[in-house]
């Protein structure tokens, strides 16, 4: 058996606190009452009386502290030597808080972009989940949308008991609004009805949201809008034209919806406005038209997995011939933001996507930038600990207790870390609005974010204080008080190891960086300058209704036509560049389980002519053959490889969306119809007689600007004024790249700060140290030493470590670059030659940084230094 | 400045008189538990070093005893100005128990 005895443990705390006169005492009276205690109260709550007596036990007679007499004298001291010495050492001052603030400015910015990133849909109820689909190709090949079919909401709305609310958005394409002479282009609207409003919580200015959606021909507006449109008016009850077709009633009015919303929009109409475009071949009825969003509304106990196996049985029964039935996926309202990235949206830009990596690369790059700064503030501290050996040592010979003594060294980081904060809010609310801009950031400042950020921004720099301060006055509080007024205070092999290392570490940061924004800068140089296989630099591109379409176009290329400077004109559903919309081929006469899923566009005549595409075999679609626009169908070398045909022309295929067979009549050359982060797929061309957004006009070589204002004028004198939207085809394709050219600038602004703060630090730290050498270099000179030698002497040091952080850093770059690039199809290999490129402008700026200080003191006349002794 | 007891240190004081010679930490507590009231050891031993501080008992290390650990006791003797604390103490209460009006304690 265990013997009985009083926890160990408990002993062992005791004897910690207790001073020597009273332990033996009271453990004796402890353990005495343990014993009567077992026999009477038990075992287990003997021990506990026995741990919580011990605890009890912690007071001022136990610890043995007096009751401290605080001279304010000395009280006073304490607090204002710190400022003493931060006011004495200017440099030393001036170069912490410029390093500090200008890091701490970087994460104060993340910190907004991060807060506003990870707030999103947190106004609404819980337990709402968009419902996502899966489709599958023979293949096997999946791919996931948001959309959702128009019967979803309705069909299964009252048939689930954990099913509250389902509601259904189909987007607005881009429409005009017209108040009187006001008219607008808008992009972002839905037709939605009143259970969307219900489900969701967007408050309302006027109007009751939860039947302001039940009438046909009901608008809900958002503020915005409301101002856009009616000035200082109460825009209830007035009515609005929706493209010049459409008499709609504003029901009700929205406050603006916020940036940190998914679903992006300035008005909605009432649902059952809703009409089908003609040429459509489906309705409202379909269960496999993917072209709505469906939102629903569970139960708080209800298990969204369990109800995805619903939906997945009920595709399954409604299409029992289908090889790969639909798949759901029930999305969680709060990882709609974050987690889409897999998933694709056919409503092109009109939901929003955040971005995980870039997350991730802003919170790494934020630490990594206050890492230099900190490592600057050990550095600069233990350097400048040499010039106090002095002060330090009369403050020991006179008792100073060395705890007194750490928590000075600390208090002085301390102020510095809050002193930067402050300057750094300063400074961050001054540049928000630019770098906002910059970086083409959607997100608003309000005063509450900023009142949030302040108590974590303090805390952290309280911790950079607090952990800055913490070695280097380890350092001085260890020293010998007598030795130290006598011979200072000597750097000793231990100081020189740290301080190399962090400054090996802020290098090893700054190379990185350096070679990440290269190689960012290379790939996107090679993205830009890649052919996508069209010739796409002389084409403008204009946007415009498809109702405007169909009533200008032909009058507009005819004009047009008549001018040497336009050379082609066409048009297309989908603009390039953009991804077309996928749809199942099948070559006629073959099974239907081997459909393939394939690409395409649809494309007025001279497509290929106005983009210079060149055909390989057959003929592009002619006026004077009448069947070319319902039967014929122009295909690219990938798809003829893809379908396995031999000898594409003349071969009869079914495209799924559109009725009755096509032949192939022609075959293009491959081109990249979507951005160079795929590979070019099949996709195949063929011409309808409707459904077209997109106008491109090929002009002759010359002067662009002229050739605008004669597009614009003509379109002015066809339409009267309509408006105009027109940008060049290159714009447009750049903007793909919008991503990468946001990360490109962002590492570019940050490896320069990362290499200015290296530098400053750098900087700050020479200066002591050739203060420290001032008398040896005085020497050497007498002896005859060049100046080249002198400088030599000085950034050995450092260029041997740069060389070292390069070395290290060039595998670990190599390697996070490498996935980068793997996210483009087409993509530059990663260039060694970059990390020697950064490393070299590196060792530069710091041998120039050095040798402004050092020249300044190697160049002094010798005597100057060495007459004092 | 006259010292004032307190009403918990009173009770300490007056048990280590009781106890005279045989009063430590464990022993006064127990003599308290045993009028009905409940108290942690370190109270007890707290009170009785406050009442050390301010001179009205002195404390001397002890026998000891096997279910101590072989640890000795403290042992704690009122002095002379803790008698006159006690007495003082005593007499201002009997002096207040003498202006009661009798009929207040009447028939009890």
């Amino acid at each position: 058996m265990k013997k009985i005895q009083p926890p160990r443990l408990a002993d062992h705390l005791f004897s910690l606190y207790c001073k020597n006169e009273l332990r033996e005492s009271i453990l004796g009276d402890l353990h005495e009452q343990f014993y009567q205690d077992v026999k009477k109260k038990g075992l287990i709550k003997a021990k506990l009386i026995y741990w919580f007596t011990v605890l009890k036990f912690f007071n001022r007679f136990t610890t043995g502290k007096k009751n401290q007499s605080s001279n304010p004298f000395i009280m006073k001291s304490y607090i204002k030597d710190p400022f003493r010495f931060l006011a004495k050492n200017k440099t030393y001052t001036l170069i912490n808080i410029a390093g500090l603030s200008i890091a701490i400015v970087s994460c104060l910015l993340i910190f907004y972009f991060l807060h506003h990133e990870l707030s999103f849909d947190q106004q609404h109820t819980k337990n709402i989940y968009r419902i996502n689909f899966i489709y599958a190709d023979n293949s096997g090949t999946e791919t996931k949308m948001v959309n959702s079919p128009p019967m979803l909401a309705p069909g299964i709305r009252g048939n689930y008991p954990e099913l509250l609310k389902a509601s259904q958005l189909r987007y607005t394409q881009r429409s005009t609004l017209r108040n009187g002479d006001k008219v607008f282009y808008e992009d972002y609207g839905f037709y939605a009805d009143s259970s969307f409003l219900e489900m969701f919580s967007f408050p309302a200015i006027s109007g009751d949201v939860l039947t302001a959606l039940d009438a046909p021909n009901s608008l809900v507006i958002t503020k915005k809008l409301a101002e856009k449109y009616f000035g200082d008016q109460d825009p209830m009850g007035r009515t609005i034209l929706m493209n010049g077709e459409m008499n709609l009633e504003v029901t009700a009015i929205l406050d603006d919806i916020p940036t940190n919303s998914h679903i992006r929009f300035d008005f909605l109409v009432s649902f059952s406005t809703y009409q089908i475009p003609s040429g459509y071949r489906s309705d409202l009825t379909s269960w496999s038209w993917l072209g709505f969003l469906t939102y629903v509304e569970l139960t708080p106990e209800a298990d969204p997995m369990v109800f995805q196996g619903k939906l997945d049985a009920k595709f399954v029964s409604l299409f029992p011939k289908w090889n790969t039935p639909f798949k759901t996926i029930v999305q969680p309202l709060d990882d709609i933001y974050m987690g889409s990235s897999e998933l694709v949206d056919d409503l092109a830009s009109h939901l929003r996507m955040g971005d995980k990596s870039s997350i991730y690369a802003l919170t790494i790059i934020a630490v990594l930038i206050l890492f230099i700064a900190c490592f600057n503030l050990v550095n600069l501290t233990t350097a400048i600990s040499l010039t106090r050996g002095k002060e330090i040592g009369v403050k020991k010979v006179l008792g100073i207790e060395k705890t007194k003594l750490i928590s000075q060294v600390i208090l002085e980081s301390v102020f510095i870390a809050c002193f930067s904060a402050l300057i750094a809010y300063g400074i961050g609310l001054l540049l928000f609005p630019k770098i906002k801009q910059l970086l083409s950031w959607d997100l608003e400042l309000d005063y509450l974010t900023i009142l949030y950020s302040i108590p974590i921004i303090f805390s952290i720099s309280i911790a950079i204080g607090i952990i800055t301060g913490l070695y280097p006055s380890l350092l001085l509080s260890n020293l010998n008080g007598a030795q130290a007024i006598k011979s200072g205070f000597k750097s000793s092999k231990g100081t020189n190891r740290m301080s190399n290392g962090l400054i090996g570490l802020q290098f090893f940061i700054a190379i990185s960086l350096i070679t990440a924004t290269f190689t960012v800068h290379n790939q996107l140089k090679m993205v830009r300058n890649a052919s996508l296989g069209i010739e796409s630099e002389q084409v403008v591109a204009m946007k415009l209704l498809p109702q405007d379409m169909n009533r200008y176009f032909d009058r507009f290329k005819e004009n047009l036509s008549q001018n040497s400077q336009i050379l082609n004109v066409s048009r297309s559903e989908r603009i390039v560049g953009d991804p077309w919309p996928v749809n199942s081929i099948l070559v006629v006469g073959e099974d239907p389980s081997e459909s393939k899923q394939i690409s395409g566009n649809l494309v007025g005549y001279d497509f290929l002519e106005t983009f210079g595409i060149n055909l390989t075999q057959g003929r592009s679609f002619s006026r004077e053959i009448a069947s070319d626009s319902l039967g014929a169908i122009i295909i690219n070398e990938a798809c003829a490889k893809f379908l396995g045909l031999e000898d594409p022309i003349g071969t009869n295929v079914n495209f799924f969306s559109i009725d009755g067979p096509r032949t192939v009549i022609g075959v293009m050359e491959d081109f990249n119809f979507s951005s160079l982060h795929h590979e070019i797929g099949p996709a195949v061309i063929i011409l309808p007689f409707l459904d077209f957004e997109h106008l491109y006009i090929e002009v002759a070589p010359g002067n662009l600007l002229s050739r605008l204002n004669l597009i614009e004028e003509q379109w002015k004198n066809i339409t009267n004024g309509a408006p105009l939207e027109i940008q060049l085809m290159d714009d447009h394709l750049n903007r793909l790249y919008q991503n990468e050219e946001k990360l490109s600038h962002l590492i570019t602004g940050f490896s320069l700060l990362a290499v200015f703060l290296s530098c400053l630090g750098l900087y700050g730290l020479i200066a002591f140290v050739v203060n420290k050498k001032l008398k040896e270099i005085g020497i050497r000179k007498v002896l005859g030493a060049s100046v080249p030698s002198l400088l030599m002497l000085f950034s050995k040091r450092f260029v041997l470590i740069i060389s070292v952080s390069a070395l290290l850093a060039a595998p670990i770059i190599y390697y996070i670059m490498s996935l980068w690039l793997d996210g483009f199809a087409y993509r530059i290999s990663f260039n060694w030659s970059t990390v020697l490129l950064a490393m070299v402008v590196l060792t530069l700026i710091s041998v120039l940084t050095i040798g402004h200080q050092t020249l300044k003191t190697v160049l002094q006349n010798p005597v100057d230094v060495l007459r004092d002794e | 400045m006259k010292k004032v007891l307190g009403e918990f240190e009173e009770l300490i004081l007056l048990l280590v008189a009781v106890q005279h010679d045989h009063a430590y930490g464990l022993s006064i507590k127990t003599a308290i538990e045993e009028m009905g009231r409940s108290v942690n050891l370190s109270n007890v031993h707290t009170t009785l070093y406050r009442l050390e501080e301010k001179g009205m008992v002195v404390s001397s290390m002890g026998d000891s005893s096997a279910t101590r650990g072989g640890r000795r006791k403290r042992h704690f003797i009122i002095t002379q100005s803790g008698k006159i604390a006690l007495k003082e103490s005593k007499e201002s209460r009997l002096m207040l128990w003498d202006s009661i009006p009798n009929l207040v304690m009447e028939g009890i």
